[in-house]
């Protein structure tokens, strides 16, 4: 679960330990660890005491999963159901309680139509198409950094350079919005010791932009870190050894032999990113609620400024669903992936 | 001669390591050097990591003269409500996926896997319908149906990890407590749990982790007397009477059991995932 208002860093957790399952599953069968194997024979070997057993039927399982399921969809499909009905009403903050009126799809024909929707969309694919290239440009640096048999203090180091993730992401993006007040934010105190008269990072629609790309790298970078450096480490030695020996540098070494070979999982981390971003809420909002002016509202800022600010609720639904539509297009690729990654298990 | 280069591109490379490294960690310096900061000195120009009369002033605000006990009181109402909804539904509904094969089970686990991913995306594109609901049958403003949707939000992830570590207990457990005479909730209760417990605690962490820092959907649903710390945090700050010391204190504090929490845990993830078959 990724990005925004549940950290991105702590998705990221999760995300790995999806990761190594996915790489566990996918390994030809003669390399799968014992315990996954043993999953395969409880399912396919028929073993009598649990044939014989009433106890194993079917219907046992639903009653075990029951309570989960109504839990997450009284709280979360219900909801959103909900939701897709409100959108072809008119109800608003003001007669919510009161009594509203069914008006089919005008809302939707009214962001669709006026342009509503596509204001934002065309926000947050431009913020998804210069964060994503730089989330994974950081990511596979360090990587490469951790990488070079050059580095040493490794154990010291690793742990520390992923550090801010061991932090409430909320924190980390509290104490950024610290560090751009123009006032006593320490980035103009550092640029001013080089000469630099003080910036206006929050209230500036570029350098606002700006900001958020430099903070979001700084959250996402650990985890691309991790997952990079996992597959480079892959990597048999004898295949580096050989290309120093026929006189590679380092960034033909790179080019040529790493990158075709880490391409799959570096594909993964950027669709995981990409879809991440697309979504992205939390570090705008935290940092100047999409601002100045309502410049940087990406969509989901759009649409819950809508809901909550201006109490458009049946609008705010119409453009809700509409994200989500989105949302499931952007998901399916990254779905087919983790279908390979089940299969088999 | 090439073993001079060695040492001196290694050092070279060491060298910028580190100096990235103090870059990166520099806003953890910053916000710590902000906390002790004086009020008076705060709104200076010059950048001075250790402040000149450092003071725990902001500190001692936060303890004895803000709200923060109460923020922190309901943030552990709404922890406990999450950690307690999450596990006692996920624990049962993991073995079921992990012992039985049933209709759709495959489709279900696949949907968790999916929906895990995307979940925080998911509950602000579906807050407004929530809230509405909420609206309808009377239940906001409460710090309980807060935690319950955090225990809710969880469900795909934490099922579909305990499953992953459920996978990796022998039948032969469950046929023995059966043989006893054991009914499945006792079995999962007496038998599997206590096995899985590092599986379990790497779940209480993902949880906690996650309930911790949640502040958009406690944010819509409670009123302010029911704040928990991060919607506390984001209202102080929007005002501008409060002062960026105090503000650090606070902030420093509300991070603080997540950290000890994170420490403690290193190890019992690493267990956690080496036990489920999950190292890669």
């Amino acid at each position: 679960m990724i990005s925004k208002s549940q950290p991105e860093w702590l998705s990221a957790l999760n995300i790995i330990k999806s990761y190594k399952l996915y790489v566990q599953t996918t390994r030809p069968p003669n390399q799968q660890p014992a315990a996954a194997m043993q999953v395969d024979t409880i399912h396919t070997m028929s073993k009598p005491t649990m044939k014989s057993s009433p106890l194993w039927r079917p219907h046992t399982a639903y009653l075990l999963i029951l309570p989960s399921l109504l839990l997450f969809l009284f709280f979360f499909l219900y909801p959103i159901l909900f939701s897709v009905y409100i959108s072809t009403t008119n109800a608003s903050f003001y007669n919510f309680i009161k009594g509203f009126n069914w008006i089919g799809l005008d809302n939707y024909k009214s962001l669709l139509l006026k342009g509503d929707f596509f204001k934002p969309l065309g926000r947050t694919l431009l913020f998804v198409l210069t964060s994503v290239p730089l989330k994974v440009i950081a990511g596979t640096s360090v990587a490469g950094l951790f990488s070079s048999p050059k580095l040493k203090l490794k154990s010291i180091l690793y742990p520390l350079y992923l550090a801010p993730w061991s932090l409430p992401w909320f924190f980390v993006v509290m104490i950024w919005r610290g560090m751009f007040n123009q006032d006593f934010g320490a980035i103009n105190q550092l640029l001013s010791t080089i000469g630099i008269s003080s910036i206006n990072w929050l209230n500036n629609p570029i350098n606002a932009f700006i900001s958020y790309n430099i903070v979001e790298v700084y959250l996402v970078y650990p985890f691309m870190t991790t997952i990079i450096l996992a597959a480079i480490e892959n990597i048999p030695r004898e295949v580096l050894e050989s290309a120093i020996i026929d006189g590679a540098t380092a960034w033909e070494r790179f080019r040529y032999i790493v990158l075709p070979l880490i391409q799959k999982p570096l594909l993964w981390a950027t669709l995981i990113t990409t879809i991440a971003s697309y979504m992205i809420f939390g570090v705008p909002y935290i940092l100047n609620k999409g601002g100045p002016a309502g410049i940087n509202e990406f969509l989901l800022i759009y649409g819950y400024k809508k809901a909550f600010v201006l109490g458009r609720y049946g609008f705010a639904s119409a453009f809700m669903v509409l994200v989500f539509f989105i949302l499931i297009f952007l998901v399916i690729p990254y779905s087919k992936m983790t279908n390979i990654a089940e299969r088999g298990y | 001669m090439s073993k001079m280069f060695n040492y001196l591109s290694s050092a070279a490379v060491t060298l910028f390591a580190i100096l990235l490294l103090c870059a990166l960690l520099f806003p953890l310096f910053w916000i710590l050097s902000s906390s002790i900061r004086p009020y008076s000195t705060l709104f200076t120009t010059e950048l001075r990591l250790i402040p000149k009369d450092a003071t725990l002033e902001a500190y001692h605000w936060v303890l004895f003269e803000s709200k923060f006990f109460l923020y922190a009181k309901n943030s552990m109402v709404v922890y406990g409500a999450a950690l307690f909804s999450s596990l006692i539904v996920t624990i049962p509904a993991a073995y079921g996926f992990s012992r039985f094969n049933f209709l759709g089970r495959d489709i279900l686990l696949n949907s968790y896997f999916v929906l895990a991913q995307i979940m925080s995306g998911m509950s602000i594109i579906g807050l407004l319908g929530l809230y509405l609901f909420l609206v309808k049958i009377g239940l906001v403003n409460s710090r309980i149906i807060v935690g319950l949707i955090y225990g809710a939000s969880t469900v795909p992830y934490v099922t579909w990890y305990l499953k992953t570590y459920f996978d990796s207990i022998p039948l032969e457990y469950d046929e023995a407590a059966f043989l006893d005479g054991a009914s499945f909730l006792q079995n999962i209760l007496h038998v599997i749990v206590p096995i899985a417990k590092p599986g379990i605690f790497v779940a209480i962490i993902f949880i906690s982790i996650f309930t911790w820092s949640e502040w958009v959907i406690a944010g819509i649903l409670l009123g302010s007397g029911h704040f928990t710390l991060p919607v506390a945090l984001t209202t102080l700050q929007g005002r501008w009477e409060t002062p960026w010391n105090r503000f650090a204190a606070m902030s420093i504090l509300y991070s603080i059991p997540l950290v000890i929490l994170f420490m403690l845990s290193r190890r019992h993830i690493e267990k956690g995932m080496s036990a489920s078959g999950l190292k890669g």
